[in-house]
């Protein structure tokens, strides 16, 4: 169980750019597995060398991928 | 994945060791119990034996010369130079049930307390093997190990003491006789060094399952 609210919007970020989370995986140099643990919620860190690499290659904000669940 | 694989390969030598020893162990004591039942002159923790000795704290009886004297002059000491005597032992032959029970207790326990320790480090290892190394399981695993060891040894030396002193004082008339502490320092101090790395290894498990969800 995470002790955060924070939310990681993977899924509508992958679908405004047409792109999976396969090509997403292969593009950024980053395993499926660890970008499946961030879209389903169980990642309880994310290190800004991967949130840089992510935005970069969906060219969005990191406020476009991060919301914060209301309590 | 791979460096998960070379540690927990390097864990099968410790495996091999300590099944090995038990093996020998057990061959060892199975041995000794069919040589005893045989009758041959062989017994295992007292049981078979045709006597059994204690040690005792107290000097056998004057020869009308006293012993220190004696030594003095065997030795040619100096002046000033005391000699203390090893200490004495008694020896019962053709010793009771009850007394060969006795010596075997005096000297039994320790010696569960290790093969129980080595049974339960086997499995300990196994487990790292199995789930890996990073996990709290492993972590209370090695602590309750510590714990076996250092509650096994004191529980064993009360044990022991307890058994050596009705078998003294089955051996005199003169009333209950204390037995022997044989408390292993060096033991006690593993023990500690066990459970100080069981609690380590738990703060390090919870570091490592953060940095394993750590994208």
């Amino acid at each position: 169980m995470n002790d955060h609210s924070i939310h990681v919007r993977l899924d509508d970020m992958l679908q405004r750019r047409g792109m999976t989370l396969t090509e997403l995986a292969v593009r950024i140099d980053i395993s499926l597995v660890n970008l499946s643990i961030l879209k389903t919620g169980k990642a309880r860190a994310v290190r800004f060398s991967t949130l840089t690499s992510i935005c970069r290659a969906l060219d969005c904000q990191p406020g476009d991928l991060l919301t914060l669940d209301p309590p | 994945m791979a460096k998960k694989r070379k540690i927990v390969d390097a864990l099968s030598p410790l495996d091999a060791i300590t099944s090995m020893i038990l093996t020998v162990l057990a061959t060892l004591a199975v041995m000794g119990a069919a040589a005893a039942v045989a009758g041959e002159n062989i017994s295992l923790f007292d049981i078979g034996a045709d006597s059994i000795c204690t040690s005792a704290n107290f000097s056998p009886a004057d020869d009308g010369e006293s012993s220190d004297e004696l030594d003095r002059r065997l030795h040619a000491l100096q002046d000033g130079v005391d000699v203390h005597s090893a200490s004495t032992e008694m020896c019962q032959s053709a010793p009771s049930a009850a007394q060969t029970a006795l010596s075997a207790l005096a000297q039994v326990p320790s010696f569960i307390v290790f093969v129980g320790f080595l049974l339960l480090t086997r499995r300990t290892i196994r487990f790292a093997r199995r789930d890996g190394i990073f996990s709290q399981l492993l972590a209370l695993r090695i602590e309750r190990l510590g714990w076996f060891l250092l509650l096994g040894l004191v529980g064993a030396a009360a044990v022991e003491w307890l058994a050596d002193g009705l078998l003294k004082t089955s051996m005199s008339s003169m009333g209950w006789a204390s037995g022997e502490v044989h408390l292993s320092v060096a033991g006690v101090i593993a023990a500690y060094g066990v459970i100080s790395i069981g609690r380590v290894m738990a703060r390090a498990a919870a570091l490592q399952a953060e940095a394993d969800t750590t994208i």
